[in-house]
């Protein structure tokens, strides 16, 4: 059966099983209350299958490689749904299985999918290792370094979680696997000494440094000053808002470099604007809506006069791209440079009953001089907007994955299941409700006929002792 | 250095152009280095990052050029750190524009510019 995605966004009246009004939850997506909402509608009792694919779009806001948001899921799974026996993790840019490492703590999980993420060595297996029952095991579509034949893959897998019987639906070969160390070392440590390749490990230690700017920003304190380099960039302006989606095409064409700011991102503009904030630089090509200082002092100074901000929350997108210096590390002349893009919402004047919820894009230049030295911004552009949920999540992802779609369905199951439908239909019959009404009331009882009669039984009272004819209808 | 706004203002009108009518001919600005973050998904070198870009699910994207927000700095060994924001549409979908935020660090070489970093995300928070 179609199973039933997209119910993060909490605006749907959920029928008879939702005694209060339904509000669109705007929360970053590690709110435990989000989470507990939502998990319901991905589990599928009769056959124990937890559908954790393209979690972005079934968790409003949230972001699933952010890992208070897997922490508080995985604690939830462990908590309420101990019978779970397939799971799949499609389509959801997962690097590091580590922070879903207690998932190996459900007694019946036998089968998961990790196909169409973003795992880039097999060695991340080693966080799934405890899982007990784990017998069949997919990882397709990862870009994993290096290029392993299936053989390889089989005999990692079979060393490191024993319980696992077929991999890519292959069985293993019976007996015991031969596992050269060799072929484990290759696996495990990848080499990190050339310029440009990517180094896992840095990678959270940017990302960590990034947050602690942040921090630092927001108190506008004295650890700022010394993250910041001497002959620091930066620059802040205003982001373009979306214009109405009407069909009028003038909305794109002749749309100058004037015109782009909503007449409210003027406004908000303007009250940042004193004599002294305005143009630290003589260049034309800087318009009204954008300030350039450089300088440590000249950049705290404009930065000193902003507005109070928090910019350091839960839901932020760090996208890091890492220049690594080989032979013998990094000097003031060829640092290790980061370029950082950080988006997402912040607060401004949080402190305050005005305080607003805006949309940020931020990019910084990170430069690390000596290998055990400290990151210092040598550029930070901060462009600040409005928040705009004009556009539909399923368009961006369907944009951005490349032409093989990973499949939503469970990947364990091949036959449909005839017998959920025909149950659906049975209670339309019965009632005369609409299939979604019905899906939805059969879903919260976890498909228990018995407790869905008398649930309904219950709504109809508080209704006056029938379904409310907006529930009603052929299709 | 040359004005790097002018460098990388012309840049970015060039890289978009070239984005909509032939996405190919992209490959000549990357290099063996190069490397691209496109919504988290990760390549280096031109080979690797044609192959993202050439694959993508939208056929037709165009992105409104003239209405782009762009911010340029230059930034350590001689390089010019761009940020572009703007709207962009896919596949003549006029009615869903799509927000989307660019950052490329232009690195000079024998005499002509070329992309040593690229990250791209759709704003659609």
């Amino acid at each position: 059966m179609a199973h039933n995605r997209g119910s993060g966004r909490g605006g749907r009246n959920r029928g008879p099983n939702r005694g209060h009004g339904s509000k669109k939850q705007q929360g970053s997506g590690s709110n435990a209350a989000i989470i507990q909402q939502v998990l319901p509608s991905l589990f599928n009792h009769a056959d124990g299958f937890l559908d954790l694919s393209n979690l972005r779009t079934k968790f409003s806001g949230s972001n699933p490689t952010d890992r208070t948001f897997v922490m508080n899921l995985t604690r939830a799974i462990c908590d309420q749904y101990r019978n779970v026996v397939s799971i799949s993790l499609e389509g959801n840019n997962i690097r590091t299985l580590e922070p879903w490492r207690d998932l190996c703590q459900l007694p019946m999980l036998q089968n998961i999918s990790l196909n169409n993420n973003d795992i880039r060595s097999l060695g991340e297996l080693q966080h799934l290792s405890k899982a007990p029952q784990v017998t069949n095991l997919l990882i397709q579509r990862n870009p994993i370094e290096p290029k392993l034949s299936l053989e390889e893959i089989m005999a990692y897998v079979s060393h490191k979680m024993t319980s696992v019987r077929t991999v890519e639906g292959q069985p293993l070969p019976p007996g015991r696997l031969n596992l050269a160390p060799g072929l484990v070392h290759k696996i495990e440590h990848k080499s990190t000494a050339a310029s440009g390749s990517m180094n896992r490990m840095n990678n959270a230690s940017v990302t960590a440094f990034v947050r602690t700017f942040l921090t630092a920003y927001d108190a506008r304190n004295s650890t700022l000053a010394s993250m910041y380099h001497e002959f620091v960039h930066f620059s802040l302006s205003t982001m373009p808002t979306l214009p109405a989606p009407a069909s009028s095409r003038h909305a794109m064409k002749g749309a100058s470099k004037d015109s782009h700011a909503s007449p409210q991102a003027r406004a908000t503009w303007q009250a940042y604007q004193s004599p002294v904030v305005n143009h630290g630089t003589t260049n034309a090509a800087m318009g009204p809506d954008e300030a350039l200082r450089v300088g440590r002092q000249p950049v705290l100074e404009l930065i000193g006069q902003l507005p109070r901000s928090q910019f350091a929350g839960e839901s932020l997108q760090v996208e890091v791209v890492l220049r690594t210096v080989s032979g013998r590390g990094p000097t003031q002349q060829k640092p290790n440079l980061v370029t950082v893009l950080v988006e997402g919402k912040y607060l401004e004047q949080p402190k305050t009953s005005m305080g607003v919820t805006r949309m940020f894009s931020r990019t910084l230049v990170l430069a690390q001089t000596a290998s055990s030295g400290q990151f210092m911004v040598t550029n930070d552009m901060l462009r600040l907007g409005e928040y705009q949920p004009k556009v539909t999540r399923e368009l961006a992802r369907q944009m951005t994955e490349a032409k093989a779609a990973p499949s939503t369905a469970n990947p364990f199951v091949t036959q449909p299941q005839p017998a959920m439908e025909e149950i659906v239909r049975q209670l339309k019959t019965a009632t005369g409700m609409r299939t979604v009404h019905c899906r939805e009331l059969l879903e919260a009882s976890k498909w228990d006929v018995g407790l869905t009669s008398a649930n309904l039984e219950e709504f109809k009272r508080t209704q006056g002792g029938k379904i409310p004819d907006h529930m009603l209808g052929p299709d | 250095m040359s004005d790097p706004v002018q460098i990388g203002t012309a840049f970015v009108k060039f890289y978009y152009q070239t984005f909509d009518t032939d996405r190919a001919n992209l490959a000549s600005l990357y290099q063996a280095n190069s490397m691209l973050t496109f919504s988290g998904a990760q390549a280096m070198g031109s080979a690797a990052i044609m192959e993202k870009l050439t694959s993508l699910s939208f056929r037709k994207v165009q992105h409104d050029v003239e209405g782009l927000n762009i911010n340029i700095q230059p930034t350590v060994n001689d390089s010019i750190l761009v940020f572009v924001s703007g709207q962009l549409i896919a596949d003549d979908d006029s009615d869903h524009p799509m927000m989307f935020s660019q950052v490329f660090t232009l690195c000079p070489s024998n005499g002509q510019w070329f992309i040593l970093n690229d990250i791209f995300n759709l704003s659609f928070l």
